[in-house]
């Protein structure tokens, strides 16, 4: 019997119970922050009822502290978190695969160049660097992208140089130098599919990241600006103690939706890590 | 960051020639440079001096664009067959990319190419959609055969093509390479460590011992009478499936090979070497005749003569 990469991978990736479930969830979450605007009972700035309504028939989750329906911003928070999180993963995985590929392939002082750059950023408490790039260019949902994006592509980068460095100097490249294949083949077709499964296992858990990430600025006041709805600043309200204790309504449906976009993200990342990993045969 | 650079003399002062049609056996311990002069032929590794002939032109001295037309004559079968496909494309494409971009196929009959190719080092033809990781070993290394053959070359490099073999398909292997070999008078330097397989498919050897060609001279004769004593405890030291020779003289080399950072001054081999003498320890010794009328040359100022060979 013979299948193609890609069907062994969906094959090794459904038996994996727990992966295949959370990858049905955020497909459900995503589809539902796509038709939002479809799906929402009310505008998410619409201020519909009284002050900090307990869930009821009309307001699902409640209202908010100044009478918007909860139900509604969570669908749009989910909408600007998710969107957050995609851009920002698709940011960052770019610009650290472009390096990691320049820096692993060609190496010499493109690579020392590269590195030093990556390490530099790496060597910087995270959320403080987060916390005063958005502080310098300005809270806003694309500023937060481009933030993230940028800090972020360390990690790829040293993932892809490394696998680079690894499949330049295997058989299989050194043949295709053998048969006089052009630089464009090796890199694009020898190099470029045997780095794409781990770089996408990675911008899973960068994903994951970059959500937490936007919440915690959003929650901070320096992410996503009011009265635009994301799950972070959703969350702000429930910085005094009264709403802590008497009003979870508030509160507890963002929380919960961060927990669970996260942990689907990660488990759907380590579906994927175990289904391209050839070596577990099933 | 602030290591002293070491120079490693992988390869130092290799000078041979390898004739059309034969099979030139490259022989040594691990580690003594034997795979980087295969890779140095093939182009994959850059010497810091020296000249490659090629059918008379230099292939370090040429432009870009004749040195790419030249070097897909010379390809290189690897040790590891699982390594040399890559394993994200199937069998077709491996065989048929090469071919399309030097233009040896056409896209109308290239499928036919690939097919005739796969037959010819003993696959059927319709495996040509499967990915490499659907074979066993032996299987990979036609294939990576059938890649070389692709270009249609005249030299391969046969770097330890069988090691990582077992023992019934290396010798499926080797009967391939030599039907190959008469079927379409290909040249090989053939690589290995295991002598006798070096033995069964070479015409001449070579004896390398750090860096050094010390040894070479036809297969036979060579592995009966071996003129260099570093050749006689290589040769004494592979067991031989003979009981009635149990008791042939062994001569075991003492000590370790010395790093390739720091050479010995002299004969590379002389402080393991029995016949050394005050002369080996200053003067190292080129490559010459052993006797007046034949091809077996040796570096060595002591070689063991005939008298003491047998």
């Amino acid at each position: 019997m013979h299948e193609s990469y890609l069907h062994s991978i969906i094959r090794r990736f459904t038996y994996h119970k727990r992966g295949a479930f959370c990858f049905c969830l955020l497909a459900v979450f995503i589809v539902l922050a796509i038709i939002a605007p479809l799906i929402a009972p009310y505008e998410p700035t619409e201020i519909s009822a009284s002050f900090a309504a307990p869930p009821s028939a009309e307001h699902w989750l409640g209202t908010d502290q100044i009478g918007r329906d909860i139900l509604s911003r969570l669908l749009y928070g989910m909408r600007v978190s998710l969107f957050v999180g995609v851009m920002a993963t698709l940011v960052s995985t770019v610009i650290g695969t472009v390096l990691g590929l320049i820096s692993g392939y060609f190496g010499g002082v493109a690579d020392m160049i590269i590195m030093r750059i990556a390490d530099m950023l790496m060597s910087f408490p995270y959320i403080l660097l987060v916390l005063v790039s958005a502080m310098i260019v300005g809270p806003g949902m694309w500023n937060i992208i481009l933030i993230l994006g940028i800090v972020d592509w360390p990690g790829v980068a040293r993932l892809v140089r490394g696998s680079v460095m690894e499949i330049r100097s295997s058989d299989f490249v050194h043949s295709s130098e053998i048969a006089g294949m052009p630089r464009r083949y090796i890199l694009f077709s020898d190099i470029m599919p045997n780095i794409i499964s781990p770089v996408l296992v990675f911008a899973s858990s960068v994903m994951a990241q970059s959500i937490l990430d936007e919440s915690a600025l959003s929650f901070l006041g320096m992410g996503v600006q009011p009265p635009q709805a994301s799950l972070g600043n959703m969350l702000n309200d429930a910085q005094s103690l009264t709403v802590l204790t008497s009003m979870p309504w508030l509160w507890l449906p963002p929380g919960v939706m961060i927990i669970l976009i996260v942990v689907c993200v990660n488990f759907v990342g380590d579906a994927f890590r175990d289904a391209i990993d050839s070596t577990m045969t099933r | 960051m602030f290591a002293k650079k070491e120079i490693i003399h992988a390869v130092d002062g290799v000078s041979f020639d390898i004739r059309e049609g034969e099979t030139l056996g490259l022989v040594g311990e691990s580690g003594c440079g034997k795979s980087t002069t295969g890779r140095l032929l093939v182009g994959i590794e850059k010497p810091d001096s020296g000249s490659i002939f090629y059918r008379g032109q230099n292939l370090l001295s040429m432009d870009r664009n004749e040195k790419k037309r030249i070097r897909i004559g010379l390809q290189m079968i690897f040790q590891d067959p699982y390594s040399s496909l890559n394993p994200r494309k199937h069998v077709f494409d491996i065989l048929s990319e090469p071919m399309l971009y030097h233009h040896i196929a056409t896209k109308e009959n290239v499928a036919s190419r690939v097919e005739k190719l796969l037959e010819e080092v003993g696959l059927p033809g319709n495996v040509k959609e499967r990915y490499p990781h659907e074979f066993s070993g032996g299987q990979r290394q036609r294939i990576v055969i059938a890649k070389a053959l692709s270009l249609e070359p005249d030299f391969i490099v046969c770097d330890e093509p069988v090691s990582a073999l077992d023992n019934s398909i290396q010798a499926q292997i080797l009967n391939l390479l030599k039907d190959i070999q008469n079927k379409r008078r290909i040249t090989y330097l053939f690589i290995a460590h295991g002598l006798g397989i070096v033995h069964y498919v070479s015409h001449r050897v070579a004896v390398m011992y750090l860096g050094k060609i010390v040894e070479i001279g036809g297969s036979d004769e060579l592995f009966r009478h071996p003129a260099h004593p570093y050749s006689q405890m290589l040769i004494s030291s592979a067991p031989i499936a003979d009981p009635l020779l149990r008791d042939r003289p062994h001569y075991i080399p003492k000590g370790e090979v010395p790093s390739a950072i720091n050479l010995p001054h002299g004969c590379r081999f002389h402080d393991r070497c029995p016949y050394a003498t005050e002369k080996c320890k200053v003067e190292e010794p080129e490559l010459r005749q052993v006797d007046v009328t034949d091809e077996h040359l040796v570096a060595c100022w002591n070689p063991i003569c005939i008298e003491n060979r047998k």
